[in-house]
């Protein structure tokens, strides 16, 4: 098996109210998130 | 007792925030019940801890305490035991962030109130509201919160955020 963690991090600012996709993501199957204060973690 | 909590402590010019997160036994009521739960415990900017406790039973139940005033349990500001937060489907996790909190149900529904993110609405919602189903393209699976954000993931494999994007936590790049 092949773990590889994404480290979701970049410089935008931007707000949603709404739910939408990690397109960068999109290819990946991804098997559990978890958050910081201000920065995303994504297991693969 | 499986206990598999984890610690994090974060330290900032203006909040301190630690999270508490695993297995544990609460009494509700009289009867002694597992609960997996997520404690968010902030330092205000006027330096006032404020602990807001979140926690989901094994049979679904889901359970607010400590600063309840975001936490779905309606009137209530400040509870030393646990309150039940109605209207909610039997549920498998629950998260929690500054001023919203989230629970994931059993059917792969997602529900959130507080100061929402994920309904479109920016006032406060003291009752939980369900995102729409159509807004993810499968069940959601998973939930975890940040202080101002929020990361679903669905059965499907696929990552969903929102919430403030405050240095890219969104992780939907330069995009304004």
């Amino acid at each position: 098996m092949v773990l590889t963690v994404h480290w979701v991090m970049e410089t935008d600012n931007e707000t949603t109210q709404t739910f939408e996709r990690v397109d960068s993501l999109a290819p990946f199957f991804c098997c559990m998130v978890a958050t910081g204060d201000q920065h995303s973690v994504v297991l693969q | 007792m499986k206990n598999s909590s984890s610690n994090r402590i974060y330290s900032g010019r203006s909040t301190q925030t630690l999270r508490l997160f695993g297995w544990w036994i609460v009494i509700v009521g009289s009867e002694a019940s597992r609960m997996s739960i997520a404690c968010h415990v902030h330092r205000s900017v006027a330096g006032v801890l404020v602990t807001r406790n979140i926690a989901v039973t094994e049979a679904g139940r889901v359970y607010v305490w400590g600063n309840t005033s975001f936490s779905g349990a309606n009137d209530a500001h400040l509870a030393n035991v646990p309150l039940r937060v109605l209207n909610l489907p039997r549920a498998i996790m629950v998260a929690s962030g500054t001023k919203f909190s989230a629970v994931v149900g059993r059917n792969g529904s997602l529900w959130t109130w507080g100061v929402e993110f994920g309904t479109g609405h920016t006032a406060l919602q003291r009752n939980p509201t369900q995102i729409p189903r159509q807004t993810f393209s499968s069940d959601v699976a998973m939930i975890s919160c940040g202080r101002v954000h929020s990361v679903a993931l669905t059965a499907n494999g696929q990552v969903w955020t929102c919430g403030y994007g405050t240095d890219g936590a969104l992780g939907h790049g330069d995009r304004q």
